[in-house]
């Protein structure tokens, strides 16, 4: 039940980026209790237009959302009680992997007819007729993840052998789309890179470093709704990013790539940690002195 | 109950570069010399993973492969019987289902998806699509005998709404492999057992056909629209049943 966000409806549509109720506003609140078993979840529904008020409470509407999982092919339809703005569920985790859509309306529970004065003027010369199972509202979409990928950072990388890139360049591919973040390098560079990954340690996270801060440029810049591998490297990155507690925030809020370059840094387990402290130290010191 | 130890991404990498260089190791397995090659291609034995404690009678599988080759409605029943231990979560990771495919269900795989049968593809790129390849959406993917565990599974979801049995439905589905497919990447469609379950009584109670025909792919467009205007998974199943046939394009 996810509605065409862009289709025109005879009767007004609250949902977001449209004028058919100027004042009036849905928001949906999602509360997601994850545990080794079972997923919680419960959605509440707040709306300010008097109209659909009056429809959820005389019982001409109800709120409901539907809940799919692409990845297992789970659906269900969270349906509130009658004149209840609150839905809940209990779905065992069996069922559920990676990300989880909520999508949240207000639907007609029967053919009626209506006025308000508080719809686009457009609305208002005559009775407002609304069919059975139409929408009357609708929210944003929820995603929430169950059983993520727990792949460490260096799992969502692919090594490519691409000739015709010079000797010691390597080149970074971060297709949204893919299921990895593809290194690319001559096959000459790449077997040195693999020869010294075990002896230097500086030397490999420089490229999963770099890897991964153009990776991460790329998730800051996407839009939300952007096609995404369903096992790729954007959902793993996500994940850990929200475990880690760390926010990419906007390319205006970073200053340069610095945001980017220490949550890189965390997902890989701070390769550098050390060496940048020690430089800290030191440019400390010859300030003092 | 078996234990099936879980490749780990640098395992399954192997896997995957083996299927390109040497693809006769998954065709003809003998003995450990899969797990063998894919440590020896890893360059370490950190190859594996988890553990995965799974309930299974895959004993049953031997009969379908020695009864050489059948539908993919029985061979998609025997594989979820197989394996009732496999979740919807577990049936949704690429290195399980490349871990039972290569080393659980190896001569199932391998007599069932033989190169005999393979009249067009290289022997590399067969052995990744029926071995190793799992994705989701978009663009779902499913190797052979994950596609074959899932049509069941959703066979069996299907079944409570419908007016025929699981059987009967998969075999209309393994039958109609492509209208299947079409049914899978399609959102408002594909995980939704009512509606599946009226389409496919639709089709079966009119005795047509659903392949690749301009009324088949003609109905799932008409639905899309209507999905995406009514509520479709709030309807009960005669509500259903009047939007499908409605939109039914007209015979002749």
């Amino acid at each position: 039940m996810k509605f065409n966000a862009k289709r025109n409806y005879l009767h007004p549509v609250l949902r977001p980026h449209s004028d058919d109720y100027p004042e009036g506003a849905l928001g949906t609140s999602l509360r997601v209790a994850i545990d080794k078993k079972e997923v919680n979840l419960e959605i509440t529904f707040e709306v300010s237009e008097p109209s659909i008020q009056a429809h959820i409470s005389g019982g001409n509407a109800i709120c409901a959302a539907m809940l799919y999982c692409s990845t297992t092919l789970y659906r269900e339809m969270l349906r509130a009680g009658t004149g209840s703005t609150t839905a809940e569920t209990t779905i065992c985790t069996d069922l559920l992997q990676g990300n989880v859509e909520v999508h949240p309306s207000i639907v007609a529970l029967d053919d009626f007819a209506f006025q308000s004065s508080t719809v686009h003027e457009e609305y208002r010369s005559a009775p407002i007729a609304v069919a059975r199972w139409s929408p009357l509202a609708t929210d944003q979409t929820w995603h929430f993840s169950v059983n993520p990928s727990t792949r460490p950072a260096k799992g969502i990388f692919n090594r490519q052998i691409e000739e015709t890139l010079p000797d010691g360049e390597f080149d970074i591919n971060c297709d949204t789309t893919s299921r990895y973040v593809n290194i690319i390098a001559n096959s000459a560079t790449m077997t040195k890179l693999m020869a010294i990954s075990g002896e230097e340690r500086l030397t490999l996270p420089t490229v999963y470093t770099s890897a991964l801060v153009s990776a991460l440029a790329e998730i800051r810049n996407m839009e939300p709704e952007a096609s995404k591998h369903e096992d790729g490297w954007v959902n793993c990155i996500q994940t850990r990013l929200k475990g880690l507690g760390i926010n990419l925030g906007t390319e205006e809020q970073n200053d340069g790539s610095h945001t980017l370059f220490r949550a890189a840094q965390s997902l890989l387990g701070s390769p550098f940690g050390p060496y940048l402290d020690l430089n800290v130290d030191r440019i400390s010191s010859e300030e003092e002195g | 109950m078996q234990s099936v130890r879980v490749v780990n991404e640098e395992g399954l990498k192997a896997l995957r570069r083996l299927a390109g260089s040497r693809p006769n190791l998954f065709i003809e397995p003998v003995g450990t010399a899969l797990s063998e090659a894919m440590i020896t291609e890893a360059g370490t034995d950190n190859v594996w993973g988890e553990v995965l404690e799974l309930h299974n009678d895959l004993d049953r599988l031997k009969h379908e492969t020695e009864s050489g080759h059948g539908t993919d409605a029985v061979h998609a029943a025997s594989m979820r019987a197989a394996l009732p231990g496999l979740t919807p979560a577990t049936a949704s990771n690429e290195s399980i289902w490349a871990s039972i495919n290569c080393f659980a269900i190896s001569s199932y795989v391998s007599t069932r998806w033989s190169t005999s049968r393979n009249k067009t593809t290289k022997p590399s790129s067969f052995v990744l699509d029926h071995w190793l390849e799992y994705s989701g959406s978009p663009g779902r993917k499913w190797n052979a005998a994950a596609r074959l565990w899932w049509m069941a599974e959703l066979a069996e979801r299907i079944a409570p709404f419908s007016s025929h049995t699981s059987e009967q439905l998969l075999e209309v589905m393994g039958s109609n492999i492509n209208f299947y497919h079409q049914t899978i990447d399609r959102t408002y469609l594909a995980a939704n057992p009512k509606l599946l379950a009226v389409l496919y009584d639709v089709f079966l109670d009119g005795n047509e056909h659903l392949n690749i025909t301009k009324a088949a792919s003609d109905l799932l467009k008409s639905l899309n629209i209507r999905a995406g205007a009514n509520a479709l998974d709030l309807m009960d199943y005669d509500e259903l049943r009047a939007v499908v046939e409605e939109a039914k394009p007209p015979k002749g």
